[in-house]
């Protein structure tokens, strides 16, 4: 029985890679079949393969000599997607004013369309193209093409303009003394803002164009000489694997090539923000960017960057230990204050201080629901005011804040549906929730596990549900990396940036579980020893 | 060179090479015996004790006295009315003048009859891990301890920790009594213990303390007293004296000063203020830091000893004489009379101890610990022994201040 099944599925998969295979080879005959020196067959065929789209624009034109002997031309671009002062400054322009001297019968040479791009255009980027699908992707990818009759070659001419988002504060991740500008949905003014920041060579961008219809960018990032080359292969293998026809953003590629896609934890750290993503980079990490996404991913991520911030290296580094300390303690706090809630209230009530017990019991008194049911509905209240204050546009986002906070939370409470500590942990979950904005969304799905432990039982399903998650967390790897290190496999220099953030002076080696290839961040010898050949090259 | 970093890659990093259906049966099995074990660890937690706080009835205090019926007894459970003590806006429904408690009280045969049988007059289970008073009547502590004691010590749900009164009345009436700054009085109680400990003057005992003294056999348990007074047509509560027990029942007490001697003894004594008449008139002391030492010593005839040590400190309080106390000579008089004062004490309670024939110092434990084959000679009958055994007091009293005046406020005399 299993045997048939497997060959059955055997025969499909074949069926399927054939009709697959035809369809490629069909295609690709297509797109590799070279330009006509015919200018009006290339714009017909042109015009076909983008059908009835109302943004193609084919200008077509005429320059050089008299009458009789001048050139034919044409230059087909998207409209949107060109910058228009590009064609009209740069292509037309010069070829109208400056091509008088140009015979028809020289354009047509081979090298006529050569001369063109060497004397006249006055545009950075000119590539040659020699078949249609070239001249295909150079359109859709807001470059210009010029045409000549007589001319089997065409001129992909970078004339890309679009509209785009100008560089702004990030909206997810704020800044106070660290810099203010965030990523944009452009891939190359996002390259450039971290280029802006590492001004080295060894900066290196590598380019993959995923997606078997959207096509899009993405740009791996990282530092030579400080990422392990092996994390980068690692990195490249998995983008190569990516099988699918859109990536529309940078979560598109995080969710193919992550190592725990089935755990409620991240494996990949996303930034807004150019000089977290610097930062990382300088760390030894690889970062991906995805064109059309404002966030950039970093990777292998450790556990511990739920917690660092890059302010922390810039204010001084006893608050910034505070605040690392505070985010590790409302994390445990959003984790399990309700789940905590409902043990002690209801299995042990034991543990309350007594006075405390009196006031809890007083507002108990007459709830109509247990009071697990009571903190599942808050709980749950609050996720839908939390999705719903996100997804509605700003004015209407502060009804809801209204409507929440007094008609969810005191009038419950007046009413006596739910009692007010029900209310006062929400709202501490909640708050503390949000100063880990990175892991909150893993945080309020494990907090549902532990609730429900809690809710049957006790502490001792807390105890339970804690090493569940623990055992998890040691578990989970991301790119080679111990999820939990620096402090399981136990890291000594690695502490200096987790708990405590220690001054920058004395952070001098990089993570050590990332394996960087130069672990040292100052020009001292790896060993420590301070000898004057330290220095490396 | 590309492809061997490939190579060294899949080594380093996660093998992805693995087979995708593989990995997906992989991770079904291992989801398997996840669920299996969660399922397992609900049948671990055995008794399923969930209760709501809306069906609990909180036990603050407990009296227990001599039931109507021959062999029962009659249980006092004062229980928070939760509605009329909690603050804010649930608070308003109760009133101000509504109690914020209730005293159930039951009569069976033993304790746990009694909180079953609770239920029959109450919609909520009483719960006794917030008990924080145990009051026996004298009543009952003079016919037999065990039955309550037992059943309040062997069950998991109360406090070892609660403190242990015996009342001169009956213990219900104790728990009747008016709280004028609590409102609940088993709060009053409790709260009170923990004070004690800067006059001195009561011996407090938890539930722990006192079958732990029973358990040992030598020892003699104590407990303090309380009794019910009334002013100004109200009842109130006062802590007065200590109950003396042997063989699980109460046999006599001590008064204030005894107690006080009871408590240099064992080393419990820590502060308390002292009243010494001068010639001149009154001065008081306020003794602090104070600690005794008490060892077994072996007399010349094998017979054995006690020798204690008792260290004072001890500052002038207040001086209603018109006398300069911080002159030197002074200052050692007020020595020499702080130290019979504790002399005083101490031999007051050694008297009726002898009187009773009841080890409280825990003589007999100092000399187990000490010469333990003596011991063993003794244990026996110790009952006899224990009267016999000599008692050298030693008391060291160092006076480091006048308080924050020198001279007294009226002075005169003295130059």
């Amino acid at each position: 029985m299993h045997f048939i099944i497997k060959l059955i599925r055997l025969f499909k998969e074949q069926h399927k890679q054939n009709r697959k295979e035809d369809e490629d080879s069909r295609r690709s005959e297509e797109s590799t079949q070279g330009l006509s020196p015919a200018l009006e067959k290339n714009l017909d065929t042109v015009k076909a393969r983008f059908g009835e789209s109302s943004d193609l624009i084919i200008r077509e034109f005429s320059f050089g000599k008299d009458k009789g002997a001048e050139v034919k031309a044409a230059l087909i671009f998207l409209d949107g997607m060109v910058n228009q002062s590009t064609i009209n400054d740069s292509i037309i322009k010069p070829l109208m004013h400056d091509g008088w001297y140009f015979h028809a019968k020289e354009a047509s040479d081979l090298s006529g369309i050569d001369e063109i791009r060497d004397r006249l255009l006055t545009v950075g980027e000119v590539k040659t193209a020699f078949t249609y699908s070239e001249v295909m992707d150079a359109c859709l990818s807001g470059d210009a093409v010029l045409m000549t009759e007589g001319s089997c070659k065409a001129l992909d001419i970078g004339a890309k303009g679009w509209e785009k988002r100008a560089i702004t504060e990030p909206t997810s991740e704020a800044a106070i003394r660290g810099p203010r500008e965030g990523f944009t949905e452009n891939l190359r003014t996002n390259t450039s803002m971290i280029r802006r920041k590492i001004k080295d060579p060894a900066l290196k961008i590598r380019s993959a164009v995923i997606g078997k219809r959207t096509h899009t960018q993405v740009n791996i990032l990282y530092i030579e000489g400080i990422a392990n080359p092996n994390l980068v292969c690692e990195v490249e293998r998995r983008l190569k694997k990516i099988d699918t026809d859109a990536i529309l953003a940078a979560g598109y590629v995080e969710h193919y090539i992550e190592d725990a896609p089935f755990s409620v934890f991240p494996t990949l750290w996303c930034s807004e923000k150019p000089d977290a993503i610097a930062g990382k980079l300088l760390e030894g990490r690889v970062a991906i960017a995805v064109d059309g996404s404002p966030f950039v991913i970093s990777m292998p991520m450790l556990f511990v960057e739920n917690f660092q911030n890059t302010e922390d290296y810039i204010t001084r580094s006893y608050y910034a230990t505070m605040m690392r300390v505070l985010r590790l303690i409302s994390f445990l706090i959003s984790l399990f204050t309700p789940a905590l809630y409902i043990a002690l209230t209801t299995y042990h009530q034991e543990l309350i201080p007594t006075t405390l017990l009196f006031t809890m019991a007083a507002s108990s008194e007459g709830v109509p629901f247990p009071a697990a049911v009571e903190m599942s509905l808050m709980l749950l209240i609050f996720e839908i005011l939390q999705e719903a204050g996100v997804r509605m546009p700003r004015p209407i986002g502060q009804t809801i804040s209204i409507v929440g906070a007094l008609v969810m939370g005191e009038a419950a409470v007046q009413a006596g549906i739910v009692g007010a500590p029900v209310v006062i942990v929400t709202a501490i979950t909640a708050v503390s929730s949000f100063s880990i904005p990175f892991a909150s969304d893993a945080i309020s799905l494990a907090r549902w596990f532990l609730l429900i432990l809690a809710a049957t039982m006790g502490l001792f399903g807390i105890t339970m549900g804690a090493f569940i998650l623990l055992i998890h967390l040691a578990s989970l790897r991301s790119f080679g990396a111990h999820y939990l290190a620096p402090l399981a496999p136990f890291q000594k220099a690695g502490l200096k940036d987790t708990v405590v953030r220690a001054p920058l002076r004395d952070m001098k080696t990089r993570p050590q579980e990332i394996q960087p290839q130069d672990s040292q961040r100052n020009s001292e010898a790896p060993n420590g020893g301070t000898d004057e050949q330290g220095g490396k090259p | 060179m590309i492809k061997k970093a490939v190579k060294t890659g899949r080594k380093l990093f996660l093998p992805f090479s693995l087979s995708f259906s593989r990995q997906r049966r992989e991770k079904a099995r291992r989801a398997t015996a996840v669920l299996l074990c969660t399922l397992l660890i609900l049948s671990l937690s055995s008794c399923w004790s969930r209760r709501e706080l809306n069906t609990l009835a909180i036990v603050l205090g407990t009296g227990l006295d001599v039931g109507d019926q021959p062999d029962t007894l009659k249980l006092t459970a004062q229980v928070v009315k939760a509605s009329a003590i909690g603050s804010g806006s649930t608070a308003k429904a109760g009133g101000a003048g509504e109690k914020a408690y209730v005293n159930i009280s039951y009569t069976d045969k033993s304790v746990l009859s009694v909180l079953r049988g609770i239920t029959h007059m109450q919609s909520r289970r009483p719960y006794f891990s917030h008990n924080e008073v145990f009051i026996f009547s004298s009543d009952l502590a003079k016919r037999d301890m065990a039955e309550g004691l037992d059943a309040f010590a062997r069950d998991y749900e109360s406090r070892l920790h609660a403190d242990l009164l015996i009342s001169k009345g009956k213990a219900s009436d104790i728990l009747q009594g008016e709280a004028a700054l609590e409102k609940i009085p088993a709060r009053q109680i409790g709260d009170m213990m923990e004070d004690q400990e800067i006059n001195s003057e009561t011996a407090v005992v938890t539930l722990r303390d006192f079958s732990i003294a029973t358990l040992s056999g030598s020892k003699a348990p104590v407990a303090p007293m309380i009794e019910v007074y009334e002013s100004g047509g109200e009842k109130h509560i006062k802590l007065e004296d200590t109950a003396v027990f042997k063989g699980g029942k109460m046999i006599g007490e001590l008064d204030k000063s005894q107690t006080r001697g009871l408590l240099w003894v064992t080393n419990q004594a820590k502060s308390g203020v002292k009243t010494l008449d001068t010639r001149w008139g009154q001065v008081v002391l306020e003794i602090f830091d104070s600690n005794s030492k008490l060892k077994p010593v072996k007399n010349g005839d094998g017979t054995i000893r006690m020798e204690l040590t008792v260290n004072g400190d001890g500052t002038i309080e207040s001086n209603e004489t018109n006398e300069d106390m911080s002159r030197l000579e002074n200052v050692e008089m007020l020595k020499g009379l702080m130290k019979e004062a504790i002399r005083a004490d101490i031999e007051n309670a050694l008297h009726q101890a002898r009187t009773l024939s009841a080890d409280v110092f825990g003589f007999g434990e100092a000399i187990h610990q000490e010469y333990p084959e003596e011991w063993e000679k003794m244990k026996e009958n110790w009952e006899r022994e224990f009267p016999k055994i000599g008692l050298n007091v030693q008391v060291n009293v160092m006076l480091h201040s006048t308080g924050s005046l020198t001279e007294p406020v009226v002075p005169g005399g003295g130059q």
